[in-house]
């Protein structure tokens, strides 16, 4: 009885003085410069031009990628820490625009454009095809006219018929 | 089709075309005004002479810590709000002074309010120490702050008067004559007034 009090009476503490120094910010895995990066490379240098946090050389990101680190020993995931940047300095840092607010028109412009150049290219195209519609002997004559091999007005038919010559040639000059 | 048809959609697509190109310019043209808009050079100085816009902000550092400031509240005494970063060189001239100021002038109803910029808040905290700032600082959650006074860059300083209207923009350090003249000038214009 008493051997086991004993027993009990040290494992307690050791379980608390374990589960303790595990718990502890000190003993927290440290996230290593490729982890850090990984995150940065999603963020801009607040005061330069084009350059990510991950590979900018200035104090502003050095101080980022010291606070990224600090938040990924916390445990924060990826976006957890990008939007803790948002949050904190505006949507401007983040390297890939959010869905929302103003930003939106940076992924619809291009979806409308894309779009209006597909109706514009089958604009054009509805046009050609009208222009190159070979003129058929029948549209004139009907089924009494003769016709070429493709359908499209036979030498002898339009030397033949001074009409049909005009004819040709005022849709060529529409053309 | 027959010819009529034919000739008839030869005709009237001119037309048409004439629309669409008019409708695909429109287009063109709308979007590089809202670029343009988007783009126009945007300086802090045209806010001279206009009523300051509003901000709220906490404050991060010393006796002020965690209390709250807005310019609406502080409506009737003389506000000059600095824009700093613990990164900025260029800040390290003023800050200094701007303490100095702010124990000579404060009694006076004179408020100095710093806007710490896209910072770490220990780094700024830091920098605060370093310089031994007492008078109110606060981080500019979202840089909205910044984004509202048209900002360029740190530092940049806004004086305000006692109905809100920014009477002086200073982009780049402050000398003390400067600031010392700028404050003088707005406490004589409210005795004047």
């Amino acid at each position: 009885m008493n051997k086991k009090r004993r027993y009990f009476g040290w494992l307690v503490p050791c379980i608390i003085l374990t589960v303790t120094v595990a718990a502890s910010p000190v003993f927290a895995q440290q996230p290593t410069a490729d982890e850090i990066n990984a995150v940065a490379k999603n963020l801009s240098c607040p005061t330069c031009t084009g350059i990510n946090v991950a590979d900018c050389p200035t104090e502003t990101c050095a101080q980022w990628r010291a606070k990224i680190g600090e938040l990924l020993a916390e445990g924060k995931s990826e976006q957890e820490i990008l939007d803790y940047f948002a949050a904190r300095y505006g949507d401007h840092v983040l390297q890939v625009p959010p869905k929302r607010g103003f930003f939106v028109l940076v992924w619809a412009l291009p979806v409308i454009a894309l779009l209006f150049g597909l109706a514009w290219l089958a604009y054009l195209m509805r046009g050609w095809a009208i222009r190159r519609a070979p003129v058929t002997v029948e549209s004139v004559h009907g089924d009494q006219a003769p016709r070429g091999v493709s359908g499209q007005l036979s030498d002898d038919a339009s030397l033949e018929d001074g009409y049909l010559k005009r004819v040709q040639q005022d849709l060529e000059k529409l053309s | 089709m027959n010819l009529t048809e034919q000739v008839q959609t030869e005709t009237t697509s001119p037309r048409r075309r004439t629309v669409w190109l008019l409708v695909a310019l429109g287009l063109v043209l709308a979007f590089v005004a809202v670029l343009a808009f988007g783009l126009r050079p945007k300086t802090s100085t045209v806010l001279q002479g206009r009523p300051a816009p509003d901000f709220e902000l906490t404050a991060f550092n010393g006796e002020f810590n965690g209390q709250r400031f807005s310019l609406q509240d502080m409506r009737g005494q003389i506000v000059v709000l600095n824009f700093w970063a613990s990164w900025c060189v260029e800040c390290d001239k003023e800050m200094p002074l701007l303490e100095q100021a702010w124990n000579d002038y404060r009694d006076q109803g004179v408020w100095l309010i710093g806007v710490d910029y896209l910072d770490i808040d220990s780094e700024g905290l830091a920098y605060l120490d370093r310089f031994g700032t007492t008078y109110p600082n606060g981080p500019d959650i979202g840089s909205r702050i910044f984004q509202d006074y048209q900002c360029t860059g740190v530092p940049e300083t806004f004086f305000i008067d006692r109905e809100g209207m920014i009477q002086h923009v200073q982009i780049g350090p402050l000398t003390q004559p400067q600031l010392y003249g700028l404050l003088d000038r707005l406490l004589a214009a409210e005795t004047e007034g």
